[in-house]
């Protein structure tokens, strides 16, 4: 685009305005640090449904995903298949429990719970640790899919794309914590379901149907309009995908802090929740058709991330143009916010208070949580602007599957598995993502059997140095199950 | 109309998951 979109910079200006005036009435309803780390555990099952989907499809459902779409055709849709089960199975197994027994031990976060589930101040310090470092990864991947938003919208460098992104997030989460969150995301989550539709079906119609969106992928090769691939979306790797996803969305604290908000475990409501999150994250990743779509109607991209920005540039009016490229933004926004608090709940509760203030009142701890948020921002804003990734959702995946691997041993089977000793965890929580990350970029082996193995050996090495270590005590795991 | 084989699992998937839900949400105790 050679010059910028007058729609579209008073869409984005005016999605800014909304979302701090929801920064500014959630900080006016947040008064404690429940509040803001879980919104008071008072929010309707319908609007978490919306901030757990906008939050996990993030920016790399409408940038990355699509992109990825872009490059190996049908193959890729499989993920779109497989997040549905990713979402369903491991929230119908852990919501329960995770609100019952973080109820029960008082934890805001998933490291107090870990902490005070293995009565380990250890295992709570190197899990705050392992999130530190996977999730600001995650949030420089993030800045990355904004640079390429403003630089595709109103020609912005990436330092200003960085710097201005990261103020409005920074003041709004600082003002209104979870709530502020949750709020946006139902506002813009609304938005982006009917706009992911949308693309779909125009995208769709604009090549001549299915059967011409096939033709023209197979025109550019014949693996586009194929099962699977031979390059990435292999057989092994489509039957490991759907292992990958469940092992992401059961162990992500940033995910599952929405299942420990819920405002009771009844039937009704879980079963509202449950449905809610089914139809949200069916229609949501109907932006694949956009990404395959493009490779039709635009075939010589640079970059493949641009496919959606530049195909809606192309097919869609200015308004509506406007709408989608905030909503963009509000689910890149959904996904730093959610890690923005998780992190600094995590840094307040587990490292900060136990260690120099463990006499610090409510408003104080509120005070500090608020405090990590800008200093995490400023991090991350600074490390993206020395150095952003080249292909987005990889990074993204990177992070997820990092986090994922060294919560899943503690967490999940510290939910169900009462003989899961402190030693366990933290040989898990090391063991986990190290064996991942040595298998992906030491070996070069592919993400998916990487992202399962080193969930399976986070898995193997739990349960092995459990039942090496003598049992927890009784008394821990009676208290936590006390409301279950 | 032609459908790709994709968006027929990508339906069939989604079919499923809700039927998975309500076999589910049968065994959860009520408090």
């Amino acid at each position: 685009m050679d010059t910028i979109n007058k729609g579209y910079l008073i869409g984005m200006l005016l999605y800014f305005v909304i979302v701090l005036t929801v920064g500014y009435l959630a900080a006016r309803a947040t008064r404690s640090e429940n509040d803001f780390a879980l919104g008071g555990r008072s929010i309707p099952p319908l609007f978490l449904a919306f901030s757990f989907i906008m939050t996990f499809t993030s920016s790399s459902a409408f940038v990355g995903e699509p992109g990825l779409a872009y490059i190996f055709g049908w193959p890729w849709f499989w993920f779109a298949i497989f997040c549905m089960p990713a979402v369903i199975i491991p929230a119908t197994l852990i919501t329960k429990r995770l609100r019952a027994y973080t109820g029960s031990l008082e934890s805001l976060t998933i490291p107090a719970f870990l902490r005070k589930r293995y009565d380990s101040s250890s295992v709570g310090i190197l899990a705050t640790i392992a999130l530190f470092i996977f999730y600001v990864a995650a949030m420089i991947a993030q800045l990355k899919a904004v640079t390429v938003i403003f630089g595709t919208m109103f020609n912005l460098s990436a330092t200003l794309s960085v710097i201005i992104f990261t103020l409005v997030v920074t003041i709004y989460v600082t003002a209104g914590g979870f709530k502020a969150v949750v709020w946006t995301d139902v506002i813009q989550g609304s938005v982006m379901v009917l706009i992911s539709i949308a693309v779909g079906f125009v995208a769709i119609r604009s090549v001549g149907g299915f059967s011409g969106l096939n033709s023209g992928l197979a025109a550019q090769g014949a693996s586009l309009v194929t099962l699977t691939e031979s390059t990435f979306v292999t057989p092994l790797a489509v039957l490991l995908m759907p292992v990958w996803l469940i092992f992401l969305t059961a162990a992500n604290p940033y995910l599952v802090m929405r299942h420990m908000a819920l405002p009771d475990t009844k039937k009704k409501t879980l079963v509202s929740y449950f449905i809610y999150l089914l139809i949200l994250q069916g229609v949501i990743l109907f932006t694949y058709l956009g990404g395959l779509s493009a490779k039709v109607l635009l075939p010589e991209l640079s970059n493949p991330d641009y496919a959606i920005p530049q195909l809606i540039d192309t097919l869609m009016p200015s308004f509506f143009g406007a709408l989608f490229f905030a909503g963009i933004i509000a689910a890149i926004m959904s996904t730093m916010d959610s890690m923005l608090i998780l992190l600094s709940t995590s840094i307040t509760e587990d490292i900060y208070v136990p260690y120099f203030r463990p006499d610090l009142s409510d408003k104080g701890r509120l005070f500090s949580q608020r405090v990590g948020i800008v200093v995490i921002a400023v991090l991350v804003a600074i490390l993206g602007l020395i150095k952003l990734p080249n292909l987005l959702s990889l990074m993204v995946f990177f992070s997820v599957s990092g986090a994922g691997a060294a919560m899943l041993g503690p967490l999940c089977l510290g939910l169900y598995w009462d003989r899961g000793t402190k030693q366990g965890a933290l040989v898990s929580m090391v063991l986990g993502p190290l064996s991942y990350a040595y298998l992906q970029y030491g070996m070069g082996v592919n993400l998916f059997i990487a992202g399962v193995t080193g969930g399976v050996i986070a898995l193997v090495t739990m349960i092995a140095v459990s039942l090496a270590t003598s049992a927890p005590s009784a008394e821990i795991i009676n208290r936590m199950r006390a409301e279950l | 109309m032609f459908i790709p084989t994709h968006m027929w699992i990508y339906l069939g998937m989604f079919v499923l998951m809700l039927c998975y839900i309500f076999i589910i949400t049968k065994y959860i105790k009520e408090d």
